[in-house]
Parts: C-alpha cells; structure tokens; sequence
C-alpha cells in the first residue's frame, strides 16, 4: 500500500508502454508519488483501488476514434483531479478540457519535464501550466476568453517557444520566480471562465487563500 | 491562377450569352410588331364575325402575356428557363386554338384568321435554340386546327387549297428557316467562345509559366549571396569541409534551398509547410526538433515567410542535438520562435527585413524569435 504521505495515482492508458514510462517516472519523484491503479480504461479510476486516487491521469485517445471527454466530464464531476496526458498538440482541445474542468493539459512530448510536477502540484490544487497548455491560452481568441494583460500574454506565449522559465525570464528582465505568478495567475483566470466545476472552485479558492490573486482581478 | 482565370472563362462564355439574347430580343421584337402592327387591325376590322368575340379577345391577350413574359425574362437575365418556355409554348397552341375555333368559317387566306401568321413566331421565338423536331413539331400541331378549320364545314377548291398551302409554307417554311439558321449561328457563337476559352487558358499557362520562372530566377538570386561562395569555397578547397563552422554553413545552405523548393509547393499553410521543411533538414542532419503551431493560420506574403523562416534556419543549423520550433499567430501578429542547444555560439546571421528578430543567447541555448506585425495592407488580412 501506499505510504502515508504518497501522492496516490490512477493512471489510464491503452499503451502499456506508457503506462511503464509513467509509473518509472513517478518511482523516483520526490515527494514520493505511488501508483495506486492502472488500466486501459477509465473503469481505473472508478473501481478499487483507483477510486480512491488523489490524481487521475487520462489519455484522450483511448481505444476507438472518439476523444475521452464524456470520461473526462464524468470524472471532473465526481471531483477528481484530472490530468489530460495526451499525444494531441492543438489548442482546441486544450482549451477544451480545461473548460471541462481538467487540473491541466499535458502532451507526451512534455511528459517526461511536467508530469511529475503536474502531478504534485495536482495533489495540492496549485496551478500548473505547461507550455502546451500556455500556447493555447495565449493563442485563444475566443470570445468568451478571460481578459489578460499584456505582460502576460507574452510570457504565456515565451513560455511555449522555450519552454524555459530561465529563458522567459531573461528576456522580459524578470525573475522565474515572477514567470511562475504570471502562468498562475492566467490559469486561475481560466479556472473562473467557462462551465463550473468543482475542481476549478478548489483551484481558484487555494488562489484567493495564498494571495496569488485578487477576487476583483477574475 | 483560377482567380484570373475564372472571369476570362466568364469573358468566353459571354460572347454566346449575349448573341442568343440579341436573337431573342429582335424575334420577339418582330413577334410584338406582328401581333400589333398586323393582327390588332385585322382582329378589329372583322370584330363582327368572331363567335363568341371574347374567346378570339382572351386568346389576343393570352399572346401578348406570352410576349410580356418573354420580354420579362430578357430583362432580367437575358435567359428563358425550359420549363417556362414548355408552358409558353403550350399557352401559344391553346391560344392558337382559341382563335382558330371562335374565327369564322373558312381558311386562313379571310384576314380574320389573323393568328395565323403570327403564332409561328412565337414558336421560333421560344423553340429556336432547342434542338430543331420540337420548332418543326411545334409547327405542324399549329397547322392541324388551320387545316381542320378549312374542311369544315365545305371543303375546299383546288384551287383554294393551292393558294393555302402557299400561303402556309411561305410562312411556316419562312418561320422554319430562320429558327435553323440562327440554331447555326449559335452553333458557330459557341464554338467561337469554346476557341476563345482554349486560347485563354493557354494564355494563363503561358503567364504561369514565365512567373514560375521569374521566381525561380529569383530563388537563385537569394542563393546566389550565400550558397554560391560556399559552394566555390568547397570547389577551390578554400573551406575546410572537416571545420565545424563550413559544416554549419552548409547545414543552413541546406535548409535554405529545402524551403526555397517548398516555396512552389501548394499547400493551405505555407507557413508550417516551409517550416516544416527546413525542420526536417535539421533532423537529417541528426538534430531531434519538436514542432508546434497555435493559432488560426493565415496569410503571410512570400518574402516575410522567408525572413520568418531564416532565423529558425540559422538556430537549427547551430544547434546540436535537440531544438524546437514554434509559430503563433494572433490577429495581430505572426511568430517564428525556434531554441536549440548551442553551447558557446554567438548570435548567427540571417536576413530580417520584413520582421522585428529578437535572441536571447545563453550559455548552452540560443533562441531566436521572429515577429511580423499584420499592420500592412488590408488584403493581407
């Protein structure tokens, strides 16, 4: 079992290749992350042990054609704390799971970087973006689009070209540190847009409590 | 190319559109002549004899609706639909036959059989394009009512019957002709625009074809700069091709003239297209590059893609082992973002007049970023 202090896990992935990177990955994490279930559907995440999971990570494609989002939808209702860990690179669907209420957007390709750090910052209903997920919401001009300011726009969008905190930071003359308010803040703006879901309630309240943001600012 | 194209194949094909509406207007011109200038006097000289007088009215007016409709048509779009002219055509026999049964008895030499002469015209003027059965068909049904008109109730001398069918075939016969000979002028009115439409499709390949040597012209002028001595430096063995810096060289060279073949490619987003070309130079040349695209894609002219492109062609011929490329494209602005890892390289050259370039370069990373501000002309838009 689990040790008291672990983060626990429900991974889904119809891969098992990718279900092994996963699980080697979160082995060695610190704090130490424990793979509670795995599985090819999200059945995982609903029966034991897995219902029991602190984080759910989810492939959109599992197999069959259609994108995972009523699994997503369902699984966000029942409160859990989604991470979306998928092959597809568009801001679409970015954009549409974070509406759905997912905890972040994650592609293979960043895997390795973010997962963990997502992961934890999951566990702990801190804001996380990784640049995938930042290129979209600088991309996005949708209507219904929180309202950001300039400074942020650019780190969103020099986040999702290097992909280096130290880089954005060097070139806007601010610290990494600083880098880190700016994604948060624009995810806590997307967490108060869109349908309501509780996780994006927890997200946008743990804001509030550690002064990340204002409630005039959303 | 079909931009141009497509309003010459209209020029082509109005040439026809306009003679067949030309025809039309004078037949129906003559029609109204006919029925007004000829028939209205006749019908009102004989006013007494019509049984019943209303029937031989209702069909008068039955053949001027006929003719406005016509005229309707013409005015509007120069064409008259089948189907209108298949129920033009069956009021003109019903009203043929209106006249016919409330004339006098007799044949049509009496004036009084006034639409005699003229409903032929109409036939032509509906029928005349068609091809020529339905006009001669038309035709001879109009000649029935006539001819049932003359045997009853007394048939006629022969000498009668040799002066209608004169009558009748310098009309009908004349009617006839004229309808075939403007189907042949129509014929020759279509094979004319036919000619011209090849010849301007030639034409458009000809154009085609010198712009598509212009540009290549031009490809090998902005080659000319950079390649061309790095080529001669080889040749002469002034350049060292074992020293990292001429390999280098030749890895941009490489990836210019990759997104210089691209250039002619026809794709939806010429953008990544091109990007993605000197991305896979890159990767031949052993560098892993992760590519990734946001935003809508949009039109960006030829020489801005090229300076967008040529910084990331500059990062991903320096760098080592991994780089990757971005492009985000706003409304407002179109971004070229390339990083790699290039330990101890200083800021590489590139070509930037379309573009604001900005880089930041690190210890072990060089990223370069190219931004095009959408603030010129509208149809860039």
């Amino acid at each position: 079992m689990a040790a008291d202090d672990a983060i626990t896990v429900a991974v889904i992935d119809d891969h098992p290749v990718v279900l092994a990177g996963v699980e080697h990955w979160y082995s060695t994490a610190d704090p130490p992350i424990e793979v509670v279930a795995s599985g090819a559907t999200a059945e995982t995440a609903w029966t034991r042990p897995g219902d029991s999971a602190a984080v759910v990570v989810l492939d959109l494609q599992l197999s069959g054609s259609r994108l995972a989002y009523d699994d997503l939808r369902c699984l966000v209702d029942a409160g859990r704390q989604v991470i979306v860990y998928t092959m597809r690179d568009d801001e679409r669907t970015a954009l549409t799971c974070l509406d759905i209420g997912a905890f972040t957007y994650l592609t293979k390709a960043e895997g390795e970087d973010h997962l963990v750090a997502a992961t934890v910052a999951a566990a702990r209903d801190l804001p996380y973006t990784p640049p995938a997920l930042a290129g979209a919401f600088g991309a996005n001009t949708a209507t219904e689009r929180p309202r950001l300011s300039v400074r942020e726009e650019e780190v969103l969008i020099e986040w999702f070209q290097c992909e280096s905190k130290e880089l954005v930071a060097e070139r806007l003359g601010i610290t990494p540190r600083t880098v880190n308010t700016y994604l948060d803040r624009v995810r806590i703006k997307y967490a108060s847009v869109g349908r309501e879901a509780r996780t994006k309630a927890k997200l946008v309240a743990r804001a509030i409590q550690d002064g990340l943001i204002q409630v005039d600012d959303l | 190319m079909t931009a141009t194209a497509e309003p010459r194949d209209r020029s082509a094909g109005r040439i026809e559109d306009r003679l067949l509406r030309g025809i039309r207007v004078s037949i129906l011109a003559v029609t109204v002549t006919v029925q007004f200038g000829l028939c209205l006097t006749a019908l009102v000289g004989n006013i007494d004899r019509y049984r019943p007088l209303w029937l031989e009215v209702a069909s008068f007016v039955l053949l001027a609706g006929v003719a406005a409709a016509a005229a309707a048509f013409l005015v509007r779009g120069g064409r008259i639909p089948i189907a209108a002219r298949s129920a033009g055509a069956t009021l003109v026999l019903l009203a043929a036959g209106a006249a016919s049964l409330a004339a006098p008895p007799g044949n049509h030499l009496d004036p009084a059989h006034w639409h005699f002469g003229l409903v032929g015209w109409y036939g032509v003027l509906l029928l005349f394009d068609l091809p020529w059965v339905f006009l001669t068909a038309f035709l001879a049904v109009l000649l029935a009512p006539a001819v049932a008109k003359a045997v009853v109730p007394d048939v006629p001398e022969p000498e009668t019957w040799a002066a209608m069918a004169v009558s009748a075939v310098s009309v009908y016969g004349f009617q006839l002709a004229l309808g075939l000979l403007v189907r042949g002028v129509q014929r020759i009115a279509a094979r004319a625009s036919a000619a011209a439409a090849e010849e301007e499709g030639i034409r458009t390949e000809e154009a085609v074809a010198e712009h598509m040597h212009g540009d290549h012209r031009q490809r090998y002028v902005a080659l000319l700069s950079t390649t061309i001595p790095l080529l001669a430096g080889l040749g002469y063995g002034s350049l060292d091709p074992s020293d990292p810096e001429t390999r280098r060289r030749c890895a941009q060279e490489a990836a210019r003239m990759r997104r210089l073949f691209a250039e002619g490619d026809n794709v939806s987003d010429r953008l990544a297209h091109e990007l993605r070309a000197v991305i896979e130079v890159a990767e031949r040349n052993g560098v892993a590059v992760r590519f990734a695209a946001r935003g809508e894609p949009r039109y960006v002219p030829k020489e801005v893609r090229r300076d967008l492109i040529d910084p990331v062609s500059a990062v991903l011929a320096a760098a080592v082992s991994t780089a990757r490329v971005t492009v985000v494209r706003t409304p407002e602005r179109v971004r070229v973002s390339a990083v790699g890892d290039a330990p101890g390289r200083a800021c590489p050259e590139y070509e930037s007049g379309h573009v604001e370039v900005e880089h930041v370069v690190t210890e072990d990373r060089l990223w370069v970023e190219a931004v095009w501000r959408r603030t010129m002309p509208s149809r860039w838009r």
